[in-house]
């Protein structure tokens, strides 16, 4: 018989931990700039404090209500000015510092991080533009004590992909038109599952201007939610990302003046495509967040667990698990981290990095949460376990900003050097 | 010359730092562009306040991959840096907050440049 003796291994720094690893002196290929690092402690410590008690309730909720104390909290912390520059009032935030706080967040609940999100989002075409005339009548309002919410208004009943591939433009159907009258435009058409449409005071609205085939001619106007014409409808009773809400507006006869475009008539594809590539970096770390928070709780519990006299991770087949979900969350941390980097040095991004960021991302989310819920067992199969609630979230990534079909147009059209 | 002629650009930011506050600007801010011509020559130079360099003699704080006729009409002030981003006629490469700097660089290279540039046929 040959002689084991079992020693303690310590717990070494995971590869994508760049501030472990720093304090580790392990080597690593690149970190965190230190005022991201500041950032993830503060938004990991409000995710921690703040939203992890009171997920599993917004998340039990009636799907239209929606926790203001807790955005309001968000608030306090700058998360709705995160990316508005100093100068402005704002954090100052890149897409690397979004996407790390948007992971912390996520790791607990992915629908609050979308409510951010989703916001931040609304306000980049504003942001992006340096229309300094815009950005004074629309970015006061994050800077006051009550929060205030955007959001950014492109899928529509017939139009879902459609609308985010370029080359299908002439192919959508029925898309919301603008329709010059004089110095305004009159937006009509219909816009759903939009996040925060229920409760944000301006969105960021696509529109195809009168005339032009299909969404050809699509431009962004920037519209505020109480104009005369605009609806709020239901809330879509979604599986998961339920704190946040989704909501169809209508527009009918919305008059809207012309001052309010971004990037010109027409300019909505261009900048689209701008917007997306920034936007899936970030969604590749909300999907990682989502994978990384399923883990944690597989775990913990893959520890304490004991079956056939041995904790489960001791278990051949637990380990082989845990190991797998570990790689993919390195592997999508890395992604993002790498992609989010780009964005905040290049513009345009590129297409391919964020997109095969989130492809991947989108995917692990998925494979991680469902492996978490099996090792937890039947616990993990009940409404009130947090590993349900991450398995039904880890779905929701793969829909919005770029389904994997979308993406994969993306990343295999930037292997051949075109548009597919 | 014509707009596509890249001695233009390269002769009006010549002129631009001889005046001392711009070269001071760039100095302060430790500023340099790398300008890289898209779209036939592929022509590059760079500009620091020391001058402006053919070639691609050492990293800059920016590389600004432009079309010419983008470059022409960004320096006219006719087509915004932000807009020539959106529709990929020019690609920034370096941090964001410094293509937010070039607000300031770029009305005294504009105006050196207008002194040159060819005047505008018809439109
Ligand atoms: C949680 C959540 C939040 C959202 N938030 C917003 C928001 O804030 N604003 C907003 O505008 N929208 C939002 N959406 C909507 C989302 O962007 C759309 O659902 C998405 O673009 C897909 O459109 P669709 O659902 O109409 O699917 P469809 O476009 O009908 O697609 C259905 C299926 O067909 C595939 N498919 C479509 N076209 C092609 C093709 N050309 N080639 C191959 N396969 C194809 C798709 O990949 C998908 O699998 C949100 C959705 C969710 C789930």
């Amino acid at each position: 018989m040959i002689a084991t003796t079992t020693t303690a291994v310590p717990n070494a720094p995971t590869l994508s931990d760049l501030r472990a690893l720093n304090e580790a002196a392990m080597p690593s290929l690149f970190q965190l700039p230190p005022e991201v690092e500041e950032l993830r402690d503060e938004v990991r410590d409000f995710a921690q404090t703040v939203v992890k008690p009171r997920t599993l309730a917004n998340d039990l909720a009636p799907a239209d209500e929606f926790d203001w104390e807790m955005v309001e909290a968000g608030h306090r912390l700058g998360l709705l000015r995160l990316t508005m520059p100093k100068d402005l009032g704002g954090r100052g935030m890149g897409v690397l510092g979004v996407a790390v706080a948007m992971e912390e967040i996520a790791s607990v609940c992915a629908s609050t991080a979308l409510i951010f999100g989703a916001s931040l989002l609304g306000q980049t075409s504003v942001l992006f533009s340096g229309d300094q005339q815009l950005q004074a009548r629309f970015l006061p309002s994050f800077l006051g004590d009550r929060p205030v919410l955007a959001c950014n208004a492109i899928t529509e009943e017939t139009a879902g992909c459609d609308l985010l591939i370029p080359e299908h433009a002439e192919l959508a159907e029925d898309v919301m038109t603008a329709r010059r009258d004089g110095d305004h435009f009159v937006l009509d058409g219909v816009k759903r599952f939009i996040t925060n449409g229920k409760v944000a005071e301006w969105a960021a609205v696509f529109a195809n201007i009168e005339g032009n085939p299909g969404a050809t001619g699509l431009t962004v106007f920037i519209v505020p939610l109480d104009s005369e014409g605009v609806t709020r409808g239901a809330v879509a009773d979604k599986m998961g990302y339920r704190a946040c809400l989704g909501t169809t507006l209508t527009f009918e006869d919305v008059r809207v003046p012309e001052e309010n475009i971004v990037f010109g008539e027409g300019g909505g594809w261009n900048y689209l495509t701008v917007q997306s590539n920034q936007a899936r970096s970030i969604v590749a770390a909300i999907s990682t967040g989502v994978a990384r928070g399923a883990f944690e709780i597989a775990k913990e519990w893959a520890g304490e667990r004991v079956q056939a006299g041995k904790p489960l991770y001791e278990h051949q087949f637990t380990a082989r698990k845990l190991a797998e979900m570990s790689s993919k969350i390195e592997a999508s941390r890395l992604l993002y981290l790498q992609a989010a980097h780009q964005a905040d040095n290049m513009l345009p991004a590129p297409v391919y990095g964020p997109a095969v960021a989130k492809m991947y991302a989108d995917r692990a989310a998925i494979e991680v949460a469902e492996e978490a819920m099996s090792i937890v067992g039947a616990r993990g199969y009940c409404r009130e376990h947090a590993v349900e609630k991450l398995v039904r979230e880890s779905f929701g990534a793969r829909i919005y900003e770029g389904t994997p079909e979308v993406l994969a147009l993306a990343i295999t059209g930037a292997l051949y050097g075109r548009r597919l | 010359m014509t707009v596509q002629d890249p001695q233009l650009f390269t002769d009006a930011f010549r002129a631009a730092l001889t005046d001392a506050e711009f070269a001071t600007l760039l100095k302060e801010r430790d500023f340099s562009l790398q300008f890289v011509l898209t779209g036939g020559s592929g022509t590059a130079f760079l500009l620091d306040s020391d001058g402006v360099h053919d070639g691609a003699p050492r990293p800059a704080s920016l590389r600004l991959e432009v079309r010419p006729e983008a470059l022409h009409l960004i320096l006219l002030g006719r087509l915004g840096v932000t807009r020539a981003i959106v529709d990929r006629s020019l690609v920034a490469k370096g941090p964001v907050p410094r293509v937010r700097q070039l607000a300031d660089l770029l009305p005294p290279l504009g105006r050196a440049y207008a002194q040159l540039a060819p005047a505008p046929s018809g439109a």
